[in-house]
C-alpha cells in the first residue's frame, strides 16, 4: 500500500471502530495483565524492579517456523495504527508461558490501549 | 430495512436524482422508504422543499449526545416527500462542520448505521444521497449500506472519479471486512455526443461485471419534477429518463435475491 493509502485506512479503521470494541479489548488485556502477574507473584514472590520491565534483545518467540524478535510495540503517532499492533501482539502474548517477557509484553499492550 | 448508497465521489453525476427517482418507483411498487440526505448542500432537502439552512434538526444532530439511540428523536427529526410512503430525514448546512467536530472520536462512521437500525421496521428501504466528498458522512454511508450504486456521468472526468469511488469502496471493505456489491450506472447519457459514446465504451472496457449494461439517459423532465419538489415518476411516468430508472431498479432487485 502506498503512504497515502495507509492514512486513509488508519482513518477508516478509527472511524469504523467503536469505543465498546477498544473498551472490550481493553478489559481482555487487564485481565491477562492481572493473570500474568498472579502467576508471577506466586512462582516468584519478589519486587518486580523496573529494568525487569523492557524486552533484551535476545527475548524470541516462535512463530510458527522462524524465530521472530519481540519488540515492544512502538508509538507511530497514529492511535489506530498503534491499537492494531498493540492487539496483533496480544494475540501472540496471549500463548506464551508466563514469565517475565509475557508480562513485559502485555505491560505494553496495556500502555498503548490505554494511552 | 434494505439499504441503498447511492455515491460517487464526484460531483454533478446524478445522485439526488438517482435517489429521488428510485425512491419513488419503490415507493410505487408499495415499498415505505426512507431517503437520507448525507450532503451539507441539502439539495435533496430542498427537493423536497425544506430549507438546510433554516432546520432546527436534521442528520447532523444525530451525531451528538447520542442522539442516534433516541428512536422518537429519530423519528421527530424526518420530513415528508410528495408521496405518503416516503419520509425524508433532513440535512443542515452544519453538516459541513462534521468533520472537525467528531475528528478523532472512534465510531463515528456507525452513526448512520445505528439510526438506521432503530427504524429497521418503519421501512422497507433507506436510501442514501451522499455527498461527493471522501470523508466522515460518505464513510457512514458505506459502513450502513448493503447495496452501492455508483451514478457515473458519461464523460471523461467522470471517469476518474469513479476510479477514486471504487478505490476507497475497496479500502472501507478491507476495514470492514465485508464484501460490499456495487453497480455502476451510466447517467447523463447523450448518444449525440462523441464524449458520452467514448466514456461509455471506456466505462464497458474497464468494469465488466460491475457495469449496469444500460445508462440513464438526459431528460429534462426529471429537472422539471425537481423544480416542482415531486418523484419523476408524479410528473410523467413514461418519460425515458424514469423508463431508465425502472430498468434500473428492476436489475437491482435482481442484485438482492
Amino acid at each position: 500500500m502506498s503512504g497515502n493509502s495507509d492514512i486513509l485506512m488508519g482513518y477508516f479503521d478509527s472511524l469504523l471502530t467503536t469505543v465498546d470494541e477498544v473498551d472490550a479489548k481493553k478489559a481482555i488485556v487487564s485481565e491477562l495483565l492481572a493473570g500474568s502477574l498472579d502467576v508471577a507473584e506466586e512462582a516468584a514472590p519478589v519486587q518486580l524492579i523496573e529494568s525487569e520491565a523492557c524486552l533484551h534483545p535476545t527475548d524470541t518467540i516462535a512463530v510458527g517456523r522462524r524465530m521472530t524478535t519481540l519488540f515492544a510495540p512502538r508509538q507511530s503517532g497514529d492511535k489506530t495504527t498503534d491499537r492494531i499492533m498493540a492487539l496483533e501482539l496480544l494475540r501472540v502474548a496471549g500463548e506464551l508461558e508466563p514469565g517475565r517477557v509475557k508480562q513485559t509484553v502485555l505491560k505494553c499492550c496495556a500502555g498503548v490501549l490505554n494511552a | 430495512m434494505k439499504i441503498w448508497s447511492i455515491s460517487n465521489q464526484k460531483g454533478g453525476v446524478g445522485k439526488t436524482t438517482s435517489v429521488v427517482s428510485l425512491g419513488g418507483l419503490l415507493a410505487a411498487q408499495g415499498h415505505r422508504v426512507l431517503l437520507v440526505d448525507l450532503d451539507p448542500h441539502g439539495s435533496l432537502t430542498s427537493y423536497f422543499g425544506q430549507d438546510p439552512d433554516g432546520l432546527d434538526r436534521s442528520l447532523y444532530h444525530l451525531f451528538f449526545e447520542q442522539r442516534w439511540r433516541n428512536v422518537d428523536y429519530i423519528r421527530d427529526t424526518l420530513k415528508p416527500t410528495s408521496l405518503d410512503n416516503v419520509a425524508m430525514l433532513p440535512a443542515t448546512t452544519s453538516l459541513a462542520t462534521l468533520e472537525r467536530q467528531v475528528s478523532g472520536q472512534d465510531g463515528m462512521g456507525l452513526v448512520l448505521a445505528r439510526s438506521l437500525a432503530q427504524l429497521w421496521d418503519d421501512y422497507d428501504y433507506a436510501l442514501l444521497d451522499t455527498p461527493p466528498i471522501l470523508g466522515v458522512l460518505l464513510v457512514n454511508a458505506l459502513a450502513a449500506c448493503q447495496q452501492l450504486v455508483i451514478p457515473t456521468q458519461t464523460e471523461h472526468l467522470a471517469l476518474k472519479g469513479l476510479e477514486r469511488m471504487v478505490h476507497t469502496l475497496k479500502m472501507v471493505m478491507k476495514s470492514q471486512k465485508r464484501e460490499l456489491p456495487y453497480t455502476i450506472v451510466p447517467t447523463l447519457f447523450d448518444r449525440r455526443t462523441s464524449a458520452s459514446l467514448t466514456s461509455l465504451k471506456e466505462m464497458r472496457r474497464t468494469y465488466q461485471g460491475s457495469l449496469w449494461d444500460e445508462a440513464i439517459p438526459v431528460d429534462t423532465r426529471l429537472r422539471d419534477a425537481s423544480h416542482q419538489g415531486i418523484f419523476p415518476h408524479q410528473l410523467d411516468a413514461e418519460t425515458r429518463g424514469v423508463r431508465a430508472y425502472r430498468h434500473l431498479l428492476s436489475h437491482l432487485h435482481k442484485g438482492e435475491s
